[in-house]
């Protein structure tokens, strides 16, 4: 093993080491947050009861999984949720960044908008799920209107509050370079709150897992929520755990996502 | 130098909302500054040399008179001038790099060969060629001024418009920033207005130094600077006549702090 790692460490010289060493230490670090899950999951492994109809052992879940899987119903499911939650997200952004930049450069709309945003603001997003039903029907839409819903607000909030923060000398700089509206927008205000613009994203991510969850479960739409309802229904206590832990999975790996985009998309800012 | 104003200001007075209510800070103001000309704006603080300054910009609207560049009535950022803040970690956009900063105002209008041209021209008059590719929050307050300057002199302006742009700089990197400015202006023959607070900065760089007093503010006196050029930071501060416009200006001061 080390005969052989040895030459290609010459290879790649000095820097690629430091990387490679640096890339291992990471891991360690990541690895090291889940040391005490892995032991939790081994003791329930090693003392638990496979058939217990509550709390069956870890392994059963994988075996749930599996028939799942083979089903056909796992995989479709995950990517059912996951398009819902990224086409939401991505709505919630590009409605969140416009509503509120505006808001933010207009005292007069802020003012006119305000109480309805507030009121809109502090519905809880399971509430819609009725109303968006009976109004727009079951279906795809329906979903992603209860997600945006809730993953708007914020992206909105942190647009307006980046958007008043901007530094006056920023916009005059701008207005003395002989700027377009067009070029003002791309060129200093979208960049000048991306920061801002992040942070609500990678909040609204999580409200987007759990409403798209939830709406599946209400409505019974493909996802993992459905998934999940129905094995609680059929009384599976080793696929709902094993499921579980897919959601579980699915939300680290989307917010970890969102962690790397935003460090590199700040990198040049010299603000990750 | 020509016989003709590039900027002029006649019964100039601009007024500027303050929480007690409407304030007058500039008050019938006359001006004539020539083309080529370089004309430093002194005064104590709060005297409203900014304010004059971001009104000839464009900037700060005026109540009543009349501010003209180049024949026009100012009323927005004219083209032809150029803008140089005094807070340069603000005027920058701190996610493009020192090239891209320096060619904000001027792409989108130029071939790619040319705008390149025009950058790396501005870039070469500040001495950032080596930095060129860098981030300007990785360089030092020094060289991010010159970034700003540069980014202004890339517009190639007839105007250079700048608001203490060497306050916030220690003694040495402003002396040099101010030897750089004055060979800018030699080879690119822009009008500059300076405001500044520094009676020696004032004397070293300008033809014309105006001295704004009062609430609200008038020009106090107008003086003419014939020290020979180029300057030298050595050499001119030792002249008599600079001496005696020092000696001059600090009188004057001194009956502004006492006033």
């Amino acid at each position: 093993m080390i005969a052989t790692d040895a030459p290609a460490l010459a290879v790649v010289g000095g820097r690629g080491r430091r990387r490679v060493l640096h890339a291992a230490a990471n891991a360690w670090s990541a690895l090291q947050g889940l040391l005490p899950l892995i032991a939790l999951l081994l003791l329930w492994q090693a003392l638990g009861d496979p058939h217990s109809p509550y709390f069956p052992s870890p392994s059963t879940w994988a075996t749930a999984l599996r028939d799942r899987t083979s089903a056909g119903d796992l995989v479709p499911a995950v990517l059912a949720t996951f398009q819902s939650v990224a086409v939401a997200l991505v709505l919630a952004t590009v409605l969140g960044v416009g509503i509120g930049g505006l808001i933010g450069a207009s005292p007069a709309l802020a003012r006119c908008l305000g109480p309805t945003l507030e009121f809109l603001r502090t519905l809880p997003p399971p509430t819609i799920v009725p109303v968006a039903a009976l109004i727009i029907g079951v279906d795809e839409k329906m979903k992603l209107f209860v997600i945006v819903f809730a993953a708007l607000w914020p992206v909105l909030l942190n647009t307006t509050s980046g958007v008043r923060s901007l530094h006056p000398t920023l916009l005059e700089a701008a207005r003395s370079l002989h700027l377009g509206v067009v070029a003002r927008v791309t060129k200093i205000f979208l960049p000048a709150l991306l920061p801002s613009i992040l942070t609500g994203v990678r909040v609204a991510a999580p409200l987007a897992i759990i409403v798209s969850l939830l709406a599946e479960m209400l409505t019974l739409m493909p996802g993992l929520g459905a998934l999940l309802l129905m094995a609680q229904r059929n009384f599976n206590a080793a696929e709902v755990f094993g499921l579980l832990s897919v959601v579980g999975a699915f939300g680290f790996i989307i917010n970890a996502a969102l962690a790397a985009f935003e460090s590199w998309a700040l990198m040049p800012q010299g603000r990750s | 130098m020509t016989t003709q104003s590039a900027f002029q200001c006649e019964r100039l007075c601009i007024d500027l909302p303050g929480a007690p209510g409407v304030r007058r800070i500039i008050e019938d103001l006359d001006l004539e500054v020539g083309r080529g000309e370089f004309v430093s704006i002194l005064g104590g603080s709060g005297t409203g040399k900014t304010t004059l300054l971001r009104t000839l910009a464009g900037l700060t609207p005026y109540s009543s008179g009349r501010a003209v560049y180049e024949g026009h009535e100012v009323r927005s950022p004219a083209p032809g001038m150029a803008m140089v803040f005094q807070d340069y970690g603000h005027a920058l956009l701190m996610w493009r790099t020192v090239r891209r900063n320096v060619a904000l105002g001027v792409e989108g209008r130029l071939r790619a060969a040319e705008l390149d041209n025009k950058v790396q021209n501005a870039i070469r008059m500040v001495g950032l060629e080596r930095f060129k590719d860098e981030y300007p929050w990785r360089l030092s307050g020094g060289m991010q001024q010159r970034v700003q300057i540069a980014r202004a002199l890339a517009m190639e302006p007839s105007a250079l418009l700048m608001d203490e742009p060497f306050g916030a700089l220690d003694a040495m990197t402003k002396a040099s920033l101010q030897d750089q400015l004055l060979a800018v202006q030699a080879e690119t023959g822009a009008t500059v207005l300076f405001v500044t607070h520094d009676i020696e900065e004032a004397i070293y760089l300008s033809d014309t130094i105006i001295l704004l007093k009062g609430s609200p503010a008038h020009i106090a006196r107008r003086i003419r600077v014939d020290l020979p050029r180029p300057r030298d930071q050595i050499v001119t501060k030792e002249l008599p006549e600079y001496l005696q416009l020092r000696h001059q200006l600090y009188e004057a001061f001194r009956h502004e702090i006492h006033a």
